[in-house]
């Protein structure tokens, strides 16, 4: 078997506060395959974006991470700024959740795309770099490429702006993309679309995805594999179909109980009682045990690590008493 | 000047679009141009009644006491004063209707020679001036907010802080005693009138410096502090997502976004540039528009005066005008926004 | 007493950091200077001694003597009074007319309003320096009309401010509520409008300061101002830089004083209004 693409171990992220160390990522280990789709849900404040932040080498100053996180057997968390600046928009590349803010204002899409274009390949001249950016802008579905270069961000809707971040990924053909929340600031029809598109994408982008959601439905149209993350924490790993079928940890029951009920799939995940833990709390025991409906004595001592379970991993102490 | 931008903004789905923007613009242009027009009437009615305030007896004041009554008589009754304020105000302004702003009685030239002449002086100082402050202003404003806190920032805010604060003039006369009086780099006097291109661009390096440097600190702390927003906002770290290189997303990306806000000062700076002008020209002997206000004001020469003033507060309003349509013009965000 | 503790508070606040701490402490030393200067000053400062015209510093001349032999420390002395004495006057007139036009404009709308702010506009055309010119120049330069004339050029400023505070703060809540309890408009002015303009209206007044002090210099550095034998700062530096050519301490103290004061208030300015309106300091990060 050939080595995974991206390979993340022991992953911790902390910072230091006021009122002591807070750590937003307590241990993640996680593997990414080649050509894979990767779903990671949880609820806000479980690590997600934080997770995504520190593979882009984007962490805001005063976060310190340890722990490894392999692209291609080379760790990314030892590479020097500039080395980090040369992968990114080379061998990974982000779509962002707010596509009003995340284009510039003040420069054209075409400008914006170009000089990715130009970024990505230093040999290609201006004029093939035009003709790559408006390629992909009808790649993602937007007709009158030629008007839309010439747009600015302001003039175009959110859906249309989501379009042209999706396109500015393709141009960059990463290894690795992570679209964090892509659709959550757009409303359902535009979010469907987006889905759509990315779906058909697929076959045209060869390269691996990491894709955060709220939204199950979403992760089951799109992923092959899905991640729940809890409170720092990965507490859930498997194929998408077992784990929505039969998710193993009480959290994703909890999550996935709450929503195939009666609701419809793709609403977002619905409200679990007690809230989400502080990061500046290190309680001994399983970080989901207060808010736990199985929480038992055992639960209380320590954080169970993910362990193998009917195909599936999960972390949990309990897993055969509650399944 | 409190600029409506809400005006610019609502076009919202339920207009259609070009027609509705086009409206709203051109009652905002109309709106703009007659405030304008009132306030440079305004400002002159300020001029001619304050002229016609004088105490004493101007011709007095003027010809000295030595005049005879005839000749102070007939120079009163050409010079205008002996008429009241409306016919004298309506006199001007059906004069600078048709671009005449009128006759100097005392040396019998055409005002709009002498302010034509002067022009090309101050403008050259007052740009060159600005060019400066922005050529050195904005690159420091950039260094302050990408380097925010380092040695070199709190050494700029420093040097900054003292450039805003200290007037013009001073900085002039400090930069004199320095350059020409210890060190004796550089002319003292203005231009004569047989200079050679080279003399007047070696004359104008200390007064335009001198205007200039209150501008670079003004200019730099504001680029700095649009700079840092701009720096903290998502497209910057979309670009940096996108592995652009750090000088291409500050000097690029993030300084048009930053360089907006600070366009408005920038216009309005030429305007205000204007009045620091004329003391400069002053202190370093400068032929002007600023020179020639103070002579006209020295010998209460008031057909001169009142001329120079009416360009002087033309330009001031026109230029703040000006900046304020090019806002809409550089920011495509108050072109083309829709939310 | 309140206000008192107000006052000390917001003193303690605007000296934190250490350009509101020094600007602090220089502003505090003018104003001593200005308010003790008879008893601080050597000479008299119009006493001629011809014999010791443009002297250098000695033990009887600490800063030397100017052309006609007078005590140039003296006449520095009375010239931070004479600045002072216009600054504060200035700053006060202005205040209190801006303020009142602008509660006006805010409260009487229709014709009052309208030819009130195009009387704003039409102040604010000129670049402040040359209205003043032109208008000593014409009104004479009395110290009280100098006084108005820079005031004057000053109002609209104060005026625009006033108004934009008035118009957000009268439909505050609290006025409402005010309204409804069925307070008369007199009561609501003075209890409640002025109180909450009055804070911003402070933080431009102490801005305005090196503003005014540059006005009134160059107004005096140009001789349209304030006349000798009268020591100003500004005729100050016109003596020194009219016999640069034989003495350059002089001119370099009269600008010395004016580049220390002006970058003193603007200091202390700066970190009064970072004190009173904390949303102006928080820098984006």
């Amino acid at each position: 078997m050939t080595e995974p693409l991206l390979s993340i171990q022991n992953l911790r992220l902390t910072a230091q506060t006021d009122r002591g160390t807070a750590s937003i990522l307590r241990g993640i280990d996680l593997t990414v395959e080649r050509g894979r789709i990767l779903g990671i849900v949880g609820e806000s404040g479980s690590g997600k974006s934080s997770l995504v932040s520190t593979i882009m080498g984007l962490l805001s100053p005063g976060l310190n991470a340890e722990g490894s996180v392999k692209l291609d057997g080379v760790d990314l968390l030892t590479l020097g700024s500039s080395k980090m600046q040369a992968l990114r928009g080379n061998k990974i590349a982000m779509i962002f959740q707010d596509p009003m803010t995340a284009l510039n204002p003040v420069f054209r899409v075409g400008t914006q795309l170009v000089d990715v274009v130009r970024n990505r390949y230093p040999g290609v001249s201006r004029e093939e770099a035009v003709k790559r950016a408006s390629d992909a802008l009808v790649k993602v579905g937007l007709s009158d490429p030629e008007r839309r270069m010439k747009d600015y961000p302001g003039q175009l809707s959110g859906g249309m702006r989501q379009r042209v971040m999706i396109a500015m990924a393709l141009l960059c053909q990463p290894d690795i993309l992570i679209a964090d929340e892509p659709t959550t600031a757009l409303d359902a029809t535009i979010e469907a679309q987006i889905i759509d598109l990315l779906r058909r994408l697929r076959n045209e982008f060869s390269g691996s995805i990491i894709f955060i959601s709220h939204n199950l439905g979403t992760v089951l149209q799109l992923c092959d594999e899905v991640a729940v993350m809890y409170g720092g924490h990965l507490v859930e790993l498997g194929a998408v179909r077992d784990v929505l079928a039969q998710p193993l940890h009480p959290y994703s029951r909890a999550l996935i109980g709450c929503e195939i009920d009666d609701q419809p799939l793709d609403v977002p995940l619905a409200f679990i009682p007690g809230k989400v833990p502080e990061t500046v709390d290190n309680p001994p025991g399983c970080i989901f045990a207060p808010r736990c409906n199985y929480a038992a004595e055992v639960c209380t001592r320590v954080m169970p690590p993910l362990r193998a379970f009917e195909g599936q991993l999960a972390a949990c102490a309990r897993l055969e008493d509650i399944t | 000047m409190d600029t409506n931008w809400e005006l610019f903004r609502p076009f919202g789905a339920h207009e259609t679009e070009g027609a509705g923007r086009l409206r709203l613009f051109e009652n905002f242009l109309f709106n703009r141009i007659l405030t304008a027009v009132l306030s440079v009437f305004g400002a002159m009615l300020v001029i001619v009644v304050l002229l016609n305030m004088v105490p004493g007896d101007p011709a007095t004041a003027l010809l000295g006491p030595m005049a005879t009554p005839e000749y102070a008589q007939r120079f009163i009754a050409e010079m205008g004063l002996d008429q009241p304020i409306y016919v004298r105000l309506w006199k001007f302004f059906s004069q600078v209707a048709v671009g005449n702003l009128g006759t100097d009685v005392i040396s019998g030239r055409s005002v709009n020679a002498i302010v034509w002449n002067a022009l090309p002086h101050t403008f050259a100082l007052a740009l060159a001036s600005m060019g400066l402050a922005c050529l050195i202003g904005i690159p420091a404003g950039v260094y302050g907010a990408v380097h925010k806190g380092s040695i070199g920032d709190t050494l700029m805010a420093m040097v900054s802080v003292v450039f805003v604060s200290v007037p013009s003039f001073i900085l002039g006369i400090f930069l004199l005693i320095v350059f020409s009086v210890m060190l004796n780099w550089l002319p003292v006097l203005g231009v004569s009138d047989n200079a050679t291109l080279g003399d007047h661009l070696v004359r104008m390096i200390l007064p335009t410096v001198a205007l200039a440097l209150g501008w670079i600190g003004l200019i730099a702390r504001l680029v700095r502090t649009s700079m840092l927003e701009a720096l903290g906002q998502n497209y910057v770290r979309t670009a940096r997502a996108y592995g652009l290189r750090e000088n291409m997303i500050h000097y690029k990306y993030a300084l048009k976004n930053a360089v907006i806000p600070t366009l408005a000062i920038i216009g309005m700076g030429i305007g205000r540039l204007l009045g620091g002008a004329v003391l400069i020209e002053i202190i370093f002997a400068r032929q002007g528009l600023g020179s020639v206000l103070y002579d006209a004001l020295q010998a209460r020469n008031f057909s001169v005066l009142q001329g120079s003033v009416f360009v002087v507060v033309v330009i001031f309003v026109v230029v703040n005008l000006l900046t304020e349509l090019s806002y809409s013009f550089f920011d495509p965000r108050i072109r083309y926004n829709r939310r | 007493m309140r206000g008192l503790s107000i006052l000390l508070k917001t003193l303690r606040q605007t000296a934190r950091y250490p350009s509101g701490a020094i600007g602090l402490a220089l502003v505090a030393a003018i104003l001593f200077i200005a308010i003790f200067a008879p008893f601080l000053a050597p000479y008299d400062p119009n006493k001629l001694d011809v014999i010791n015209r443009l002297a250098g510093p000695s033990a009887e001349h600490w800063l030397g003597t100017d052309q006609l032999g007078r005590d140039l420390l003296s006449r520095h002395i009375y010239g931070t009074q004479v600045a002072m004495t216009v600054a504060l006057s200035v700053i006060a007139l202005a205040l209190l007319i801006g303020m009142a036009l602008g509660i006006l404009s805010a409260y009487v709308p229709g014709p009052v309003e309208r030819l009130i702010l195009i009387a704003f506009d039409s102040f604010s055309s000129f670049p402040s320096v040359i209205l003043a010119m032109a208008a000593v120049a014409v009104l004479g330069s009395s110290m009280p009309m100098l006084i108005i004339v820079i005031a004057t050029s000053l109002v609209p400023h104060f005026g625009r401010v006033a108004r934009a505070q008035v118009l957000s703060v009268m439909n505050e809540p609290f006025v409402e509520a005010e309204r409804v309890f069925g307070a008369s408009q007199l009561r609501i002015l003075v209890f409640h409008i002025v109180p909450n303009i009055l804070a911003p209206l402070i933080v431009i007044a102490s801005l305005d300061i090196p503003i005014v002090i540059a006005i009134e210099a160059s107004l005096s550095f140009l001789g349209l101002g304030l006349r000798p034998p009268l020591a100003s700062w500004g005729g100050l530096l016109q003596d020194g830089y009219q016999n640069m050519s034989k003495a350059l301490l002089p001119v370099l103290i009269s600008s010395a004083a004016l580049a220390i004061a002006t970058l003193a208030f603007t200091m202390f300015g700066e970190a009064l209004r970072n004190a009173i309106d904390p949303r102006s300091a928080r820098r984006p990060d």
